[in-house]
């Protein structure tokens, strides 16, 4: 008895050594991704045309005029000498276009509204994230049961059905997605508002439908594949084969393996969601960072444009790597395979984050 | 039902083309691609250009299958608005034949440049491996890092919205994936016998790359890039919705779509035509794919 929980505790300080090993690993690896995103983007605004000092001063600004205004802002520096501004701040010969860096969540302030760019965001997040999260569940909620009912009666009328509406899913636009909702719900039945604000729950339900329709599509399409495969192993044909009940065999026995593959397709959807809030947010006028940021294109406005995007990048790649770690934790094979691959070095090393979801 | 038993052995063409066409499913979406292509192709014989993007403000918002009275080069001529007109009058079928013309040239295109640069770089990385391997793959991690979507938006509220931004844009987002995928399939090729045997008889890397590699990594790409059409259609509507891609009078599904917002409780049919228009041809796409999948790959066949 002692000795066989001795036995236990050294394999579970082994795997939690391992475990805190691959988290360190991957949270390293989130270091050069970081400063990958950042460069690209940064280079887009710096080589993009058009001079935004010229576009904050008035039409008949003289030359001289803006020269000054360009050094006041840094931007005469060298490419370099601007990306390290950005990163880490800048203090120029004024105080009106000073900022303290992406690491510090500051990157000036808007052209158009003059507030503080990342105050803008942080403030609208919280919708962002409550939409997305309502549209995950919906997604998660309706996936998953029509997934495996479609697994389990394979070529009956409600899988037909299913594959049909899936295949519809994955192909539809989610803007056209979500006017076609509006004509319907709003304008026909007068059921939802068509403007959608957080304070009113009823709002959130169509914008919510039109982003989870094609993570919804996606998840219910791997559930489907995934239990396929599962029902055709043998230990399910084993648990049958004992006299088990069919609905036990799927639950206990296919569910829990056939949704290993689901959990990092619903990971890479919560990545999505919150791209695909762009365009939801657009339709519904619902304001979240997505509507921050076409506002700033539709408006030239530098500083907002950069810092959504990096703001976004930056958390599709956060999220991916929470996802990556839960799996690990979920997957015992994955634990396992890390056990191994302890000392061995690690191939591919973003595996999971750029695993990206082809439906 | 049993296929007849054949004397010869089938090419390889002939072995696809026979698995392909048992989905008809695929050989649908292949049915309803080649309409719009040929639609597509030949969409100033049905619509001038000029027409579909001049104003005839007094039929704005015709309904479906209205015939009215249009301002044609000074003379009154009547027409028939088939799927209607827009909030301009302008015929909304006319400008949808003309859309499909956009939309199938950024499918092609943008596909086209990433399969050709990320091709490259990819049988690059697999076949020469060590620092080079290292930079690319880096590099394209970074780039699958960012979402498709959200990067080809950067790209183009950076550099103004043209027809080729737009293009460029699509095209350099979708090159990463890839890269990937060529470099995984010249990994699991690149060692075996029939290359040593091409090295063994002194052939240049070039030649053993294009000729003996690259034929047996097409596979996975054709099945990619079937799918990577419908991605960059999709993105170019979307796009194109928030005003960033094809700009208006010049028609686009997207920005047919956006136009129509407005106006959702006058006129819907200016809002469900070009959106069953941008469903059908992403469906078809991924229909061919899944087709081209079962077909393709001995190791997902049934």
């Amino acid at each position: 008895m002692n000795r066989g929980q001795a036995g236990c505790s050294l394999i579970d300080f082994e795997q939690r050594g391992a475990m805190l090993r691959y988290l360190f690993h991957r949270i390293l690896q989130l270091i050069p991704v970081i400063l990958g995103v950042t460069l690209i983007v940064f280079t887009l605004t710096y080589i993009a045309p058009g001079d935004p000092a010229r576009l904050l001063l008035p039409q008949d600004a003289s030359d001289e005029d803006v020269a000054q205004l360009k050094h006041a802002m840094g931007l005469d520096r060298s490419f370099f000498v601007q990306y390290y501004h950005f990163l880490f701040g800048y203090d120029g010969p004024g105080d009106s276009f000073d900022y303290k860096g992406l690491f510090a969540l500051d990157l000036g302030r808007s052209y158009v509204s003059n507030r503080p760019v990342f105050g803008t965001i942080l403030e609208r997040f919280p919708n962002t994230v409550l939409l997305s999260t309502v549209a995950l569940c919906l997604s998660i909620l309706v996936s998953i049961p029509f997934g495996i009912i479609s697994a389990t009666r394979q070529y009956s009328k409600t899988d037909m059905v299913v594959t049909v509406l899936a295949l519809v899913g994955i192909s539809m636009p989610a803007f056209w997605l979500g006017m076609l909702l509006i004509w319907i719900f709003s304008v026909q039945l007068r059921l939802f508002p068509s403007l959608a604000v957080p304070s009113n729950p009823l709002s959130i339900v169509l914008p919510a439908i039109t982003l989870a329709a094609m993570s919804t599509a996606v998840q219910t399409r791997m559930t489907r594949s995934s239990m396929l495969e599962v029902m055709r192993q043998d230990y399910i044909r084993t648990a049958r084969a004992k006299g088990l009940d069919e609905k036990v065999v799927i639950r206990k026995h296919a569910l829990r393996n056939a949704l290993i593959p689901v959990v990092t397709v619903v990971g890479i959807q919560v990545g999505q969601l919150l791209v695909g809030a762009v365009l939801t947010e657009t339709v519904f006028s619902y304001p979240g960072i997505g509507t921050i940021m076409v506002d700033a294109i539709n408006r030239k406005d530098t500083p907002q444009i950069l810092a959504s995007v990096v703001f976004m990048a930056l958390i599709f790649a956060v999220v991916n790597l929470i996802v990556d770690i839960l799996y690990a934790f979920i997957d015992p094979r994955i634990k396992a395979q890390y056990i191994q691959a302890g000392k061995k070095k690690k191939r591919g090393l973003f595996h999971v984050i750029s695993r990206k979801a082809t439906p | 039902m049993s296929s007849p038993v054949k004397p010869h052995p089938r090419t390889p063409w002939q072995e696809f083309w026979y698995r392909f066409r048992k989905n008809k499913l695929a050989v649908g979406g292949m049915g309803v691609i080649l309409l719009y292509v040929s639609i597509a192709l030949c969409a100033d014989l049905f619509y001038s250009w000029d027409f579909i993007v001049g104003n005839q403000i007094p039929n704005a918002f015709a309904p479906v299958g209205t015939k009215a009275v249009v301002d044609w080069g000074g003379k009154k001529v009547e027409h028939l608005y088939i799927l209607g007109a827009d909030n301009f009058g302008r015929d909304v079928l006319g400008r949808m034949i003309h859309g499909a013309r956009v939309s199938m040239i950024i499918g092609f295109v943008t596909i086209a440049f990433a399969v050709l640069v990320g091709g490259s770089l990819g049988a690059i990385a697999g076949f020469y491996g060590g620092v080079l391997e290292t930079i690319i793959m880096r590099g394209a991690d970074i780039l699958l890092a960012i979402p498709n979507m959200l990067f080809a938006l950067a790209i183009v509220a950076a550099m103004g919205p043209s027809f080729q931004n737009l293009l460029l844009a699509i095209g350099i987002t979708s090159v990463p994936i890839y890269v990937r995928l060529v470099r995984a399939s010249v990994l699991t090729v690149k060692d075996q016998e029939f290359v040593e045997a091409a090295k063994a008889l002194g052939a240049r890397d070039g030649r053993i790359i294009v000729r003996h590699v690259l034929p047996n990594c097409m596979a996975p790409v054709i099945v990619q890039a079937t799918l990577g059409i419908a991605q960059s259609i999709l993105s170019a509507t979307f796009l194109s919705f928030l005003g960033l891609g094809i700009q208006p009078p010049a028609p686009e599904w997207g920005n047919m779509l956006s136009e129509a917002r407005p106006y959702i409780i006058s006129a819907p049919h200016t809002l469900i035509f070009p959106g069953l228009a941008i469903m059908t041809v992403i469906l078809a796409y991924n229909l061919i794919g899944d087709g081209l999948r079962d077909a393709l790959d001995p190791k997902l066949r049934r």
